[in-house]
């Protein structure tokens, strides 16, 4: 392979996301539709963590999941290594997409099978995939190796009750990456687990993105995890995307209302990591329901800037810089001097 | 001065086969328009120890030993009777689950309102006038008075909840938790809430949290627990800015302080079993600065000034150890250890 070849492979996204939209049918009437998701983009490259930042109910899971090919979007497309996935792909195609992503989730406890030993919960991916068992067992001890999961005979009869969550959790790590994924999608990954086991985890999947050039899409709603981890910053509010860039510049200079009073109002134990800006700037009342989101920009109803072209006209996510890489969704980041 | 001293408290869960030793011997003291943090991981006894002062504890829940005192009497020696003339008028609770907590087939307004009058003699009236006070405080609307729980958000909720935690004007409030539940715009609201109310009562209150950063915002004192016992007292900056016991370090070193994961200091193993007895420190299995004392001594709870305590035996040598424990690598002991207690938010009630 030519070095031309290697830089484009580095530049080119891995994974990437083509105006994915997820509607359902609501429950509770059949006029109304939730839509989950509604109209993203996004890119992932090799080497990189992305942070998805959003709150409940923003979609950001159903997001994932449209990822990692266990959801079928409404419209739009998922782009695996230049091959877009749709119902036209081949059962090639998708086997090698649910192969190279992987995804993990909040809750360790509810992942895996109560009844499967750690041994079983490892295999199983390989088993899928025709690897011989003893070529499996040498594989699920080396992989608890890699997630310091030692000696790993201690643990790797265990059952999922024997273990504590943040040991479980590395466990779902460790399952994720039997199959040598490219991508890995983590899904609120610490969020569940005590503060001092959180870092564990963190670190771990700082140092595989690092040492296996994986591309990481951590999900959470936990503002100063994410700034910690992510190269880049995507922020979601119902369903769509309203600010994205490098995470030193979303949090030195917030464009959208929504990450502004995000970054405002978290209570953080360190000041260090970020600076806070404007007190005064709050969100009035609460997320609406997303069955009737609101025309226009869907945050205006709580927005203390908005103005009435924010009621009628829906803000398109635009770059705010030359470079093209610090784009938001909000009529007066675009107005005014920001 | 204190409202509310907690004197050498334990409690232990009765299980089948033996006991879970929850809160072993703790000690404290609310005072008048005092918040009191009580900071610390699941299975640490904070919650235990809360339940335990509003006599919330389930039926294999029992404490063993020490006392609670309000007024020079020990509320631990009241009737059932006797206890419940206490609820909201002294002792108000604002629990976790909102939803839970609420009667989901009565209005919000008269939820309130029968709580003003089952301890008051006042007119229906006047006490639906005071309710309307209490949701305006809280910023609600009045017309949320006539609501249904489940027509309410879950921050509205918890604002239902502490404007009824303040009907009575109690002097001492206990709170559990009270924003886990809510997205962070919702945890912002509803902080600044209890903060606004802090400034306008004289209540002492204790504030039971995992959330570093909601406590820092939100408390003057901090007690941190670990393994059933309070291992840290002091005032907010002193704790968060120069504390004194490994635990605390490693807990504040453990949360995002810039940018990079490296930076992030991981407590190696997990809190000991509480089902036995326990020898030396509690910490010291996973502590980084541990030596043979602390392996065979359990350490007292040293007082360092009017307002600062810590249980550890090398206190005096806090500051070395603070720069040290800013190494994750000091953190990373050779020899991996049993887990014994699930690392999970939830406090675990066997």
């Amino acid at each position: 392979m030519s070095s031309i070849q290697l830089a484009s492979d580095s530049e080119s996204p891995v994974l990437q996301a083509k105006n994915l939209k997820r509607v359902f049918k609501s429950p509770l009437g059949k006029q109304s539709l939730v839509r989950a998701v509604d109209g993203v983009s996004l890119e992932l490259r090799k080497g990189e963590t992305v942070g998805l930042l959003g709150e409940t109910g923003c979609g950001k899971s159903t997001l994932a999941e449209l990822m990692a090919g266990l959801q079928d979007p409404s419209e739009g497309e998922v782009v695996f290594q230049g091959f877009p996935l749709n119902k036209k792909s081949s059962k090639s195609q998708w086997r090698e997409l649910r192969q190279r992503v992987q995804i993990m989730f909040q809750n360790p406890f509810d992942s895996v099978d109560p009844r499967y030993r750690v041994m079983d919960i490892l295999t199983e991916p390989l088993e899928v995939n025709g690897v011989r068992a003893p070529e499996r067992r040498d594989r699920a001890i080396a992989a608890l190796e890699t997630m310091k999961l030692t000696p790993p005979a201690e643990f790797i009869d265990r059952y999922p009750h024997e273990m504590s969550g943040g040991q479980l959790q590395r466990v779902c790590i460790a399952r994720a990456l039997m199959l040598n994924p490219s991508v890995l999608i983590a899904d609120e990954p610490v969020s569940m687990l005590d503060i001092s086991v959180r870092a564990g985890i963190l670190i771990l999947l700082d140092e595989l993105k690092n040492t296996r050039n994986m591309g990481i899409l951590h999900i959470s709603h936990d503002i100063s995890t994410l700034v910690a981890v992510s190269d880049r910053l995507l922020v979601m509010y119902l369903g769509k995307i309203v600010e994205s860039g490098s995470t030193e510049v979303l949090v030195s200079s917030p464009a959208h209302p929504y990450l502004r009073v995000l970054l405002n109002s978290v209570p953080t134990v360190h000041d260090t990591l970020f600076t806070k800006g404007e007190r005064e700037l709050t969100l009035k009342g609460d997320i609406p329901d997303p069955s009737n989101i609101p025309d226009g920009c869907s945050l205006w109803p709580r927005c203390p800037l908005a103005v009435e072209k924010c009621k009628i006209e829906t803000p398109k996510l635009k770059p705010l810089d030359q470079m093209k890489t610090h784009r938001v969704a909000c009529h007066m980041a675009h107005t005014d001097d920001h | 001065m204190s409202i509310l001293s907690v004197d050498s408290i334990s409690v232990e869960y009765q299980t089948l086969s033996d006991a879970v030793r929850a809160v072993q011997g703790v000690s404290l003291n609310l005072k008048e328009a005092q918040i009191l943090g009580l900071a610390g991981e699941s299975g640490c006894g904070k919650s235990t120890l809360a339940k335990a002062i509003l006599r919330l504890l389930p039926e294999t829940g029992i404490v063993v030993s020490g006392k609670i005192n309000f007024k020079g009497k020990d509320l631990l020696r009241l009737s059932t009777s006797e206890f419940r003339e206490l609820r909201w008028q002294i002792l108000a609770y604002i629990p976790q689950n909102a939803l839970n907590s609420l009667d989901p087939v009565y209005r919000v307004g008269d939820q309130v309102v029968e709580a003003i009058l089952a301890h008051e003699r006042v007119s229906r009236n006047a006490a639906l006038d005071r309710a309307r006070q209490l949701f305006s405080n809280v910023h609600l609307d009045e017309r949320s008075l006539r609501a249904y729980p489940h027509q309410l958000s879950g921050g509205m909720r918890q604002r239902v909840l502490i404007a009824m935690a303040m009907a009575l004007d109690p002097p001492i409030v206990i709170i559990d938790e009270p924003t886990t539940a809510l997205d962070v715009v919702t945890q912002a609201q509803v902080l600044s809430e209890l903060i606004s109310m802090r400034n306008r009562t004289s209540s002492g209150m204790l504030y039971i949290s995992h959330d570093l950063g909601a406590i820092r915002q939100l408390c003057n004192d901090v007690a941190v627990m670990y393994a059933g016992l309070i291992i840290e007292t002091g005032n907010v900056g002193d704790i968060y800015g120069e504390p004194l016991h490994p635990y605390t370090m490693g807990l504040l070193n453990s949360v995002p302080k810039s940018r990079g994961a490296k930076r992030l200091v991981s407590i190696p193993g997990a809190p000991p079993n509480l089902r036995s007895e326990i020898q030396g420190c509690a910490f010291h299995p996973r502590c980084p600065f541990r030596d043979t004392r602390c392996v065979k001594e359990t350490p007292k709870l040293y007082e360092i000034s009017q307002t600062r305590s810590v249980a550890c035996h090398y206190h005096h040598k806090a500051k070395n150890f603070r720069i040290l424990a800013e190494d994750p690598n000091i953190w990373q002991m050779p020899e991996p250890r049993e887990a014994v207690m699930s690392d999970f938010k939830e406090d675990i009630v066997p």
